[in-house]
């Protein structure tokens, strides 16, 4: 007669949770790497220093100089003639091939607004102008 | 006759609770992080395509809503005093750049008057803040 003998066997009825700070762990640096924080974006702009406004005044033709005139209602001029902002660049570009010495020079209107004064500096830096000068009107 | 209990001791660490002890430092270090900002004067910048990334670090902000108040450091100040500040980040770090955070509708004469007292103090690396151009027209 043979005897059987039941084995004791205790269920476990647990999920295996080994893995899951595996888990955790990799969203954790996914995130980290991920993750860019907001840059400050801008036109950086060398001002003149006040000091040397003595000795070392370049003066330049006036052949060299494109004019850039912002007025108070917030048109452009380029050199007296009227020009829409998104076509700066194309004539800049083109006063550029005739001539890699120009100067671009953005005078602007006492109330004119600092966001057309920021538009045309884009189109001017765009149009890959190294030398710029900013002054305001009436000065 | 005897038989022999069918014993077998797991000598394993549980570590089921690891993920929520991860989760916790996560959560923890979630909350108790303050990102250092600065408030500042609620503008709308101008939209640009030329803008470039600058270091954290280098960046002196200065709000100008259009108003034509001006903010340093969360503190409203006059041109001649925000100034005073970018001389004084300056001596701190020589590679500090100002950065304009101008409204669009501010008029052009306030951040002239800005310049002229930077140039006074040859605080002369500047930069125009924008953000990214996007398909909506620039002006």
């Amino acid at each position: 007669m043979a005897v059987k003998i039941k084995k004791l066997r205790r269920e476990q009825d647990e999920m295996n949770m080994s893995s899951i700070s595996d888990i955790v762990f990799l969203l954790l640096i996914y995130f980290m790497v991920v993750t860019v924080f907001q840059q400050d974006i801008g036109m950086p702009f060398i001002l003149p220093a006040a000091q040397d406004k003595q000795d070392t005044t370049v003066k330049i033709k006036e052949s060299n100089i494109a004019t850039l005139d912002i007025t108070a209602d917030d048109l452009v001029l380029l050199d007296d003639r009227p020009v829409h902002v998104n076509q700066i660049k194309k004539a800049l570009e083109k006063r550029l091939l005739e001539n890699p010495k120009l100067v671009v020079m953005v005078k602007n209107d006492p109330k004119s607004s600092y966001g057309m004064f920021a538009a045309v500096l884009d189109e001017v830096r765009l149009a890959k102008c190294r030398r710029v000068s900013i002054k305001m009107a009436g000065k | 006759m005897k038989f022999e209990r069918n014993v077998k001791t797991k000598a394993t660490v549980p570590t089921a609770s690891m993920g929520d002890i991860v989760f916790l430092l996560l959560i923890f270090f979630m909350v108790s992080t303050v990102f250092k900002t600065e408030d500042g004067l609620p503008v709308q910048l101008p939209r640009a395509e030329s803008g470039q990334e600058m270091k954290r670090e280098d960046v002196a902000n200065i709000y100008v809503d259009k108003a034509g108040r001006l903010s340093v450091n969360d503190k409203i100040v006059d041109e001649k005093t925000a100034a005073q500040l970018m001389v004084q980040a300056l001596e701190r770090n020589p590679m500090t750049i100002v950065a304009f955070q101008t409204d669009v509708e501010t008029d052009y004469e306030v951040m002239d008057k800005i310049m002229e007292e930077l140039k006074k103090v040859n605080a002369v690396r500047v930069s125009f803040n924008n953000k990214v151009e996007s398909a909506q027209p620039k002006y």
